[in-house]
């Protein structure tokens, strides 16, 4: 049987050259194969509801979602990031392991139901450092232009991706001093479920900009410990097609696979499916979470403290650390200004998140519009 | 867990989860758990589905491509529309496997949970193909209850269903009877330690190699006729292997059945908050993992290390289901696109280990003429890499006669909804 330790990964020369040719270019589409512009439907905003655990009626309820400001169902603002038609790891440099580091998006509408999206991605920046002992890591940024099928904008997603080369100091380096998933006591558990109780999202009793004053903080907003399971959606695992195909993957893009326990090939991916396999195949403490699941968080603490009336015209965030699949993440804000602007008011915030170590994972701005009265 | 604080590390981990509201008496085989359940035996269950929910549940040519590739079945009926339109469906077909996406419940999520719930198999009957377009509900009732003893297990409830789909013009597509095993995991560990249990498999080159020439001599029979005056008692089908099965397959192809088809999230999908709804509602059902986190039970039987940890497996352990999608894709290149799978009979004997390699196989073991429909009865069984016979079963198809090649292989006539036993 095989006993490698640990999976390393190489971007090579040749890897990265391709990839900076692609600057101001749109690269190869993976993804529209397997999701193409359909019309969004209410069970996908179900779905998109459920896998981020805001179940506001605004995004379940038809009777309810036609009283309020849109007049009918919206999604949660934050599926705009899943238009991005680039994969750093398939697309951008095969075998990699990527890392989303900042995310700068802007809305102009929000995403309603039945509403079908068309998004071009531009590759827009390329840049390398490697060190001879943190190995080699490329940043790759991604400009995601997000239209109705009239051409009237929806809004622009960009994205930094910093990519590792599998099983080097770099890598590793994301975990900073970690050397586990967290454990939890049953008492944390308890209180985690009693946490989740005092969670008051307003609704139709939207915020109003009169009510806002510089200095007002957010009710913090919870999420996790989180677990594998979220992972298992089509929209994910499309590479992964098995058998025949597989093989014919294998023959076609070899640094997409690795030799697993059975000695058999397995899409390199596979590592990342459980803390037992990171621990084993990676040489890593366990599974790092996607960085990207915290903006569906993020809007869900904006949007229980908004109401149905509010609307995110901007995020800009970092995220300085790496959280491991199992955190327990708490989402921040803070008001920073406010302005009237065509009889809306304009609200600035901070915004932040921590996991349960303390650890400040995201830091950034958000720019909210609320009705005034 | 006891309602004392435990320090971190010293958490029981695995099956069950007490609250500190004290529930208790759950993962256990009991008389009332047992009655709780046959109370439930002839009641007609759906998924509740509302009209906007079916409608958005219409097959579209993406689900139906999604269910094919998560096989491994690049049958161009089910992906090429232009090729589609000139077989006798006249459109994109829905592989005939998706008809799994009608049982509307299985003994992982009815009674008794904390119970583990393996399949044990399944009878489908197929009375016309599901169609680009159109979209499927069903009903279904648990059929009966009892417990028996069992090597593997110490005993066993098994609990079997019976579930008929239809479509949207009312019409029954089709039906699917199945039937499972549920015990208690902390026997099934304590006996399967003392059982010589094979390991996990192991490939040497030539292994894989054989395995992808056995991919590459895979035969489609396509639009060629197959007539049932050419069939001979004892043809054997050409065979279809699939995989090493892997991690990052397994999470795909497991859901390829109906539900992929339809496109809707799955049973199991809660998180955050809505899991710690769920647990309080059903303190029994979630693992709890590694580092003292409740996760729903599905994550179990996707791991190697928390089967044998937790089941005392090999291995992680397949759903059954893929095994039958893998049969339906062997038939279906042995019949062509001028035949119609009208029923199969599977039974899992044991287990598809994670890193199996499964070989579908089948023999013509009968021939028969009812009511006008030519039927090519078949045997037809898996093997793994070890030799194990993982499956076995029986299926019949639908041919095209030369007496009559153009005749519509189908509707069947459809046997009726009967009603569902009166609850004992």
């Amino acid at each position: 049987m095989n006993t490698t330790a640990t999976i390393t990964t190489e971007i090579t020369d040749e890897a990265s050259a391709k990839l900076a040719s692609l600057v101001g270019s749109e690269p190869q589409d993976t993804l529209t194969e397997y999701r193409p512009p359909t019309p969004i439907k209410r069970s996908q905003i179900r779905h998109w509801a459920v896998m981020s655990g805001d179940m506001r009626p605004l995004f379940l309820d038809l009777d309810y979602a036609e009283e309020s400001p849109w007049k009918t169902i919206i999604a949660p603002q934050s599926v705009i990031l899943h238009e991005e038609r680039f994969d750093p790891e398939i697309d951008g440099l095969p075998g990699c392991k990527s890392v989303l580091s900042a995310a700068e998006i802007d809305w102009q509408q929000p995403i309603r139901m039945g509403d079908t999206l068309v998004s071009k991605t531009t590759v827009v920046d390329v840049q390398e450092t490697a060190t001879a002992a943190e190995g080699r890591t490329v940043t790759v940024v991604t400009d995601t232009v997000v239209n109705n099928p009239d051409g009237e904008s929806i809004g622009n997603v960009l994205l930094t991706w910093d990519c590792y080369e599998r099983g080097s100091a770099a890598h590793r380096g994301l975990y900073g001093e970690r050397s586990a998933p967290h454990e939890y006591s049953e008492d944390d558990i308890d209180a985690i479920g009693a946490e989740y109780k005092e969670e008051q999202p307003r609704g139709a009793d939207s915020l109003t900009g009169d009510a806002v004053s510089i200095g007002d903080e957010l009710p913090c907003v919870l999420k996790g410990p989180t677990t594998r399971e979220r992972y298992l959606t089509p929209g994910l695992i499309r590479w992964f097609w098995g058998h025949a195909q597989g093989v014919e993957l294998q023959k076609k893009a070899p640094e997409l696979f690795f030799q697993n326990e059975n000695d058999a090939p397995e899409p390199i991916a596979g590592i990342d499916s459980s803390h037992h396999r990171a621990q084993r195949w990676g040489g890593l403490p366990g599974v790092l979470e996607v960085n990207g699941e915290r903006v569906h968080w993020l809007v869900h603490l904006l949007m229980n403290w908004m109401g149905d009336a509010g609307f995110i015209t901007h995020l800009s965030l970092t995220f300085p650390r790496s959280n491991m699949v199992g955190d327990i993440t708490r989402s921040y804000g803070s008001v920073t200004a406010k302005n009237l602007d065509e009889g809306r008011a304009i609200v600035d915030l901070d915004v932040w998140q921590e996991n349960q170590l303390g650890e400040r994972v995201t830091e950034g701005t958000a720019q909210v519009a609320v009705p005034v009265t | 867990m006891a309602s004392s604080t435990k320090e971190k590390g010293e958490l029981t981990k695995g099956f069950g989860f007490e609250t500190k509201s004290g529930k208790k008496g759950y993962g256990q085989i009991t008389d009332e758990a047992v009655n709780a359940l046959k109370s439930r035996i002839g009641v007609i269950r759906t998924r509740n589905e509302k009209e906007w929910e079916l409608e958005e549940q219409r097959v579209s040519a993406g689900g139906i491509r999604r269910s094919a590739m998560s096989t491994g079945d690049y049958n161009p009926l089910y992906l090429d529309k232009d090729y589609a339109e000139q077989s006798p469906y006249g459109t994109l077909v829905c592989p005939p496997w998706t008809l799994t996406g009608i049982e509307v419940t299985n003994a992982a999520r009815d009674g008794m949970p904390g119970l583990h719930a393996w399949f044990r198999e399944t009878t489908l009957e197929w009375y016309q193909p599901v169609l680009l377009g159109d979209y499927v509900y069903s009903k279904g009732w648990l059929t009966e209850v009892h417990v028996v003893p069992s090597k593997t297990t110490g005993q066993a409830v098994i609990h079997s269903y019976e579930n008929v789909g239809f479509n949207d013009r009312d019409e029954v597509i089709g039906r699917m009877y199945t039937s499972w095993h549920r015990a208690e995991r902390q026997t099934s560990k304590k006996i399967a330690r003392n059982q010589d249990m094979r390991g996990l498999a192991e490939y040497a080159a030539e292994d894989v190699e054989k395995i992808e020439l056995d991919y590459a001599h895979e035969v489609r029979r396509g639009d060629q006729p197959r007539y049932w005056e050419d069939v001979e008692i004892g043809d054997p089908l050409p065979l279809v292997v699939k995989g090493p099965t892997n991690q990052a397959q397994r999470s795909v192809g497991e859901g390829g059945g109906g539900r992929w088809a339809r496109g809707d999230p799955g049973d199991w999908s809660h998180c955050h908050s809505n899991a710690f709804k769920l647990w309080e509602r059903h303190p029994g059902l979630p693992f709890v993992n590694e580092w003292g986190i409740p996760e729903v039970p599905l994550v179990i039987h996707n791991s190697n290390e928390r089967c044998q940890r937790y089941l005392g497996l090999p291995g992680a352990y397949d759903a059954g289901y893929q095994r039958i999608n893998w049969t339906v894709h062997m038939l279906s290149n042995w019949g062509g696109d001028l035949s119609f799978l009208s029923k199969l009979t599977i039974r899992f004997p044991t287990f598809n280990i994670m890193g199996d390699t499964t070989w579908s196989y089948g023999e013509v073991i009968g021939k028969r003429v009812d009511d006008e429909r030519h039927i090519v009865e078949i045997e037809v069984w898996n093997e793994n890499q070890l030799g194990h016979k993982v499956t076995a079963g029986t299926a019949e198809i639908i041919l095209a006669s030369k007496d009559a090649p153009e005749k519509a292989l189908w509707p069947i006539p459809a046997k009726q909804p009967e009603p569902p036993p009166t609850p004992e």
